[in-house]
């Protein structure tokens, strides 16, 4: 797999648990602790995320889409002897490692909703959801420019994708843009620091299971 | 390490690897009846109610393993839009269905409902479903790891979406005889290997639950899992401790009591835990629906009530997965822990 981002906790913070990796022969165990501790969270965490990350479907008082919470259930973890990985799924986390530029592929533009009935939806879906239009060839193509959506250039300068509302007036569905950029977001995951508390928890509770079972006093 | 897919998303993942282990099955079924077909027919399937079109299952899963993988163009809009394109493609219409399904009785849909293919509501519906599944039964099968098991023996129901009108599930928990737990009585947790698990997702108790033990449980439920370490479980009550084998005044003067179920220790996962038997059985199955499941499946059924993967698709059996490799015991670390703890000290 070709990752684009990756992250190596490495805490110095953490003597307790650096001292066990030292002194440990086999990590298999320990790191399979860690890994379903570690995903847990990281699941929790966007969850948790995902509550106050839909601003626009907020402003445009639209349905959220749900997709941070949907790649918060793709959280997944794998361990062995050397190492613990955490999948995520989904591009949108590589916010956390800095600002995102998106740019179109193989279009012109971006289309970014401006209206609540765009939000979550490609263009070409509300021209497919508008009323088929009836008549000759010539009378089809100006009804479906009226029900469709046609280019349209703000006062402002900005290129928007509209609907007519028959009236003379216009309905304002997309703004289209040819790169925006997406700020970063480190909080789309949990830090390198809380990655690393997570483990040395565990790594703490390991030990004491461990030592509970040969019957050394804690 | 915490790795993050390319644009392209992830190539593998659990819930990917047992997205792409199903088998097409098209029925021209309707969601109640297709609730009657066995679930381990259903859990090895890609099916939709009323899909007759074997074309447009196959794009159909296609979809759903880039939904999982959520890589470039996995996005909802995009693959809705792709699927729509198949369906008008295979020639498919709200009213008329695919071509030859008025032969087999599939009523027309209304443009837009949930009945209705091409309808947002129902593609989106799908492909979240398909989503929540395959997350909560990959969820499921790494919750089941004896280790994992071990540490964490409980899970507790969770809001993990929110909906505009949220359904009780705390009426239907008590309701399969759930306990509620914490101090407010609210907390829906029960052990990993509580059959509770079947039966908040089972279709003869709910209307609405898609036959599964795991995650979403029902239809657009919002409902998932987290788990439950054991020391929260033994604070809540969820496990009560076994009583110290070592002899004190007490315990001489009490007489030991029979260890409740939540005492016994759960019994490790099976290879048939993680996928249902590849032969299932038509039995009890109503001779309209066996009809039309015949009519779809073309010669797949035999006198012999069976169905399997090789009679409906000319393939092999899908093999059973090999089991977890057995965890190893701590006490093989215990030295090394110790000498941990000496060199801390």
């Amino acid at each position: 797999m070709s990752d684009f981002v990756k992250i190596k906790v490495v805490d110095d913070a953490t003597p307790i648990l650096l001292s066990l990796l030292n002194t440990l022969g086999d990590k298999t165990l320990l790191h399979k602790d860690i890994a379903d501790d570690m995903a847990d969270y990281t699941r929790f965490h966007i969850r948790e995320a995902s509550k106050t990350r839909h601003k626009t479907a907020e402003k445009l008082k639209s349905k959220k889409t749900g997709y941070l919470s949907d790649a918060a259930e793709t959280v997944e973890a794998t361990s062995d002897a050397y190492a613990v990985i955490i999948r995520v799924s989904s591009p949108i986390f590589k916010r956390v490692a800095g600002p995102v530029t998106i740019r179109p592929r193989g279009k012109k533009y971006l289309t970014i909703p401006i209206h609540k009935d765009a939000v979550g939806k490609k263009a070409q879906e509300l021209w497919w959801n508008a009323p088929k239009p009836k008549g000759n060839r010539q009378t089809k193509r100006r009804r479906r420019l009226i029900q469709g959506l046609f280019f349209v250039k703000s006062k402002k300068g900005n290129l928007l994708l509209a609907k007519s509302n028959g009236d003379g007036t216009i309905t304002p569905y997309y703004a289209l843009k040819t790169s925006v950029i997406l700020p970063q977001d480190e909080g789309l995951l949990p830090s390198a620091k809380q990655m690393g508390q997570v483990a040395e928890k565990t790594a703490a509770e390991y030990l004491e299971e461990a030592m509970q079972k040969k019957g050394i006093p804690l | 390490m915490l790795t993050i897919p390319d644009p392209y998303g992830l190539e593998s993942s659990d819930a990917l690897t047992l997205a792409k282990e199903r088998q097409l099955l098209p029925t021209s079924l309707s969601s109640t009846e297709i609730r009657e077909l066995d679930s381990g027919l259903k859990a090895r399937s890609v099916f939709s109610a009323r899909t007759t079109n074997a074309t447009y299952l196959s794009a159909l899963q296609t979809r759903v393993e880039r939904y999982l993988a959520k890589g470039y163009e996995g996005d909802l809009a995009t693959l809705r839009v792709e699927l729509k394109k198949e369906l008008a493609r295979a020639g498919y219409t709200p009213e008329k269905g695919f071509p030859g399904d008025k032969a087999l009785g599939i009523p027309p849909a209304k443009p837009g409902s949930i009945q209705d293919l091409s309808s947002d509501r129902r593609i989106n519906l799908i492909l979240r479903t398909q989503l929540r599944l395959m997350t909560g039964k990959a969820q499921r099968n790494a919750g089941l790891d004896p280790r994992t098991l071990q540490r964490y023996p409980a899970w507790e129901l969770i809001r993990t979406l929110d909906r505009e009108v949220p359904r009780n599930w705390a009426v239907r928990w008590v309701k399969v005889g759930g306990t509620l737990y914490g101090p407010n009585k609210n907390r829906m947790i029960a052990l990993k290997t509580d059959p509770i698990w079947q039966a908040i997702g089972n279709p003869s108790n709910f209307d609405d639950a898609l036959d599964v033990d795991h995650p979403p449980f029902a239809y657009e439920s919002g409902m998932g899992w987290q788990q439950i370490k054991k020391a929260e479980c033994i604070e809540l009550g969820v496990i009560i401790p076994a009583p110290d084998p070592s002899p004190t005044p007490t315990s001489e003067a009490t007489p030991p009591t029979p260890p409740t179920p939540e005492q016994t220790p759960p019994p490790p996962p099976t290879p048939s835990d993680f996928l249902p038997p590849a032969v299932t059985s038509t039995d009890g199955l109503t001779p309209t629906i066996l009809a039309r499941l015949k009519s779809t499946l073309g010669t797949a059924l035999k006198a012999a009530k069976k169905i399997t993967w090789r009679w409906i698709f000319g393939q092999e059996e899908i093999n059973t997965p090999t089991p977890p490799p057995p965890t190893e015991t701590l006490d093989l670390l215990v030295d090394l822990a110790t000498a941990a703890h000496e060199r801390l000290r």
